[in-house]
């Protein structure tokens, strides 16, 4: 669920802008300076805040998907030395003209049979709406390396079965800037709401749960994430309650040996963010609350898989005129090996 | 029939010789018990060959154990598991069924592989190894997997 929230910030940036860009224009008038000069300075400033509500919703990013769940992470267990990387390209839509297509590539690695270490990284990002300036609407574009995310997992509860596992892991993590703020399109700089990245760091705490059976799965988490300055410009911290549940179509019944499966998987995401602070001013149209439904079919070997998800919004109840989002799609795949390097 | 006259014959090769070295003549029957000698050596070779063989045969049977593994519930985690165990030293097979849960390893007669390395094994897997059945088995070429 957490790429939807892309969406959001384009539409979310456009309303703050024209917000800011009236405030500023009226302390302009107030002040009886030149025009010319304040307008620019206006655009500046609305930009800059519209930028700083787009990156409080990306940092909604919820902590990357561990192993086995599509849209967040859980608790299913990673063997000592065992790397898994997931490439994960996804593509959204929104309201305003919105649309992104991002690559994410995931490494997570067992460093113990307890510990484990994921590093998200948003290795192409590509963003377009319409922005709304003071005089037109352009269709606005920019490409480039996005944020990442890492996070340390620890399973702090394991019960064991033959053909089952329940598994308790708490995570702490944070979002790491890389600060790709400054692409350009054939009118300029983009605004920052559609820059790959940002330069607000963003760390997180949570738990996770996983209980898994030769047949089915349920898994869950709950996460909070606090989202530091930046510029001036504080983000809405964040609060994330995620459940999914799988179940194994095929083979049935099991056989002996150790069989390719396929799931049908359904995965819910509730999330809530705070409003945003602006020098300490709460900004009106800002957070809100989502909820997402997200079907998906995932395919399994002892080695590799493929997982094809939809992410569809079942309610928006964000702040302000924010646009609503349409949907996501999202294809992950999977590779696990092994590396002498563990404790 | 030569067996059978060597095997009868093996009595006489030390009067063979003692009578050799008392320089008495090599007449018709010292050749006789000579050739008796040589049979009796010939049955030796055989049966001390015999015996090696069976040597070998016992030393063509391998060590397996079947390890109930907990923990494992799809596909993708049972790749863990095999793998660990396959880094064990003295492994040299590894298959993994699960639906029953259970791992068969494999294990090199020359070395000496414990029950405490196969847990610690499964434990790094971050599984939970339950019980651990022995049994021998005649020996087959190793497997061609990757470790």
């Amino acid at each position: 669920m957490p790429y939807s929230t892309y969406k959001q910030l384009s539409s979310n940036a456009r309303s703050w802008a024209k917000t800011f860009f009236s405030l500023i224009r009226s302390r302009a008038r107030r002040s009886n300076a030149p025009k010319q000069l304040l307008t620019r300075k206006a655009r500046r400033q609305g930009l800059r805040l519209a930028a700083g509500a787009f990156i409080g919703l990306v940092a909604w990013m919820p902590a990357p998907p561990v192993q086995a769940q599509i849209t967040f992470p859980s608790a299913t267990p990673i063997s000592a030395g065992n790397v898994i990387v997931r490439e994960q390209p996804f593509m959204a839509s929104g309201g305003e003209g919105y649309q992104t297509y991002q690559n994410q590539i995931v490494v997570v690695y067992g460093f113990t049979p307890n510990i484990a270490f994921v590093l998200d990284s948003n290795s192409y990002v590509y963003q377009t709406a319409r922005i709304q300036s003071t005089t037109e609407s352009l269709q606005r574009s920019a490409m480039g390396f996005g944020n990442s995310q890492f996070v340390f997992r620890y399973t702090i509860m394991q019960e064991d079965d033959i053909g089952s596992t329940l598994r308790v892991a708490p995570i702490v993590g944070a979002d790491i800037p890389t600060w790709m703020d400054d692409q350009s399109d054939k009118y300029g700089r983009v605004p920052p709401s559609l820059q790959p990245g940002w330069g607000a760091w963003g760390p997180l705490l949570g738990n996770t749960f996983t209980w898994q059976t030769l047949d089915w799965m349920v898994a869950a988490d709950i996460v909070y994430q606090f989202n530091a300055a930046a510029e001036g410009y504080k983000f809405g911290n964040v609060f994330r309650v995620d459940g999914g549940f799988r179940y194994r179509l095929w083979p049935w019944p099991l056989r002996t040996g150790v069989p390719a499966e396929i799931y049908a998987s359904l995965e819910a995401n509730l999330i809530n963010v705070a409003q945003d602070q602006a020098a300490g001013v709460v900004q009106p149209n800002t957070g809100g609350t989502s909820l997402f439904v997200d079907p998906g079919i995932i395919y399994t070997t002892a080695q590799w898989g493929v997982v094809l998800s939809a992410l569809l919004p079942a309610m928006q109840q964000l702040n302000g005129s924010a646009p609503l989002i349409h949907y996501e799609i999202l294809l992950l795949f999977r590779w696990s090996f092994f590396t002498p390097y563990h404790l | 029939m030569e067996l059978l006259y060597s095997l009868s014959s093996v009595n006489y090769v030390l009067p063979v010789h003692t009578r050799l070295a008392r320089g008495k003549g090599a007449g018709p029957s010292v050749r006789r018990q000579a050739l008796a000698a040589l049979g009796a050596a010939l049955l030796l070779t055989l049966m001390a060959h015999g015996a090696g063989a069976q040597d070998a045969a016992h030393a063509r049977r391998a060590r397996q154990a079947l390890i109930t593994v907990k923990g494992v519930a799809n596909p993708f985690s049972s790749f863990g598991i095999v793998k660990r165990l396959r880094q064990v030293p003295g492994v040299r097979d590894v298959s993994f069924d699960l639906y029953s849960g259970q791992a068969l390893v494999t294990l090199d007669p020359a070395v000496d592989v414990t029950e405490a390395q196969l847990r610690e094994a499964v434990r790094n897997a971050s599984y939970t190894a339950g019980k651990i059945q022995w049994r021998e088995v005649p020996l087959e070429p190793p497997a061609a997997t990757d470790r």
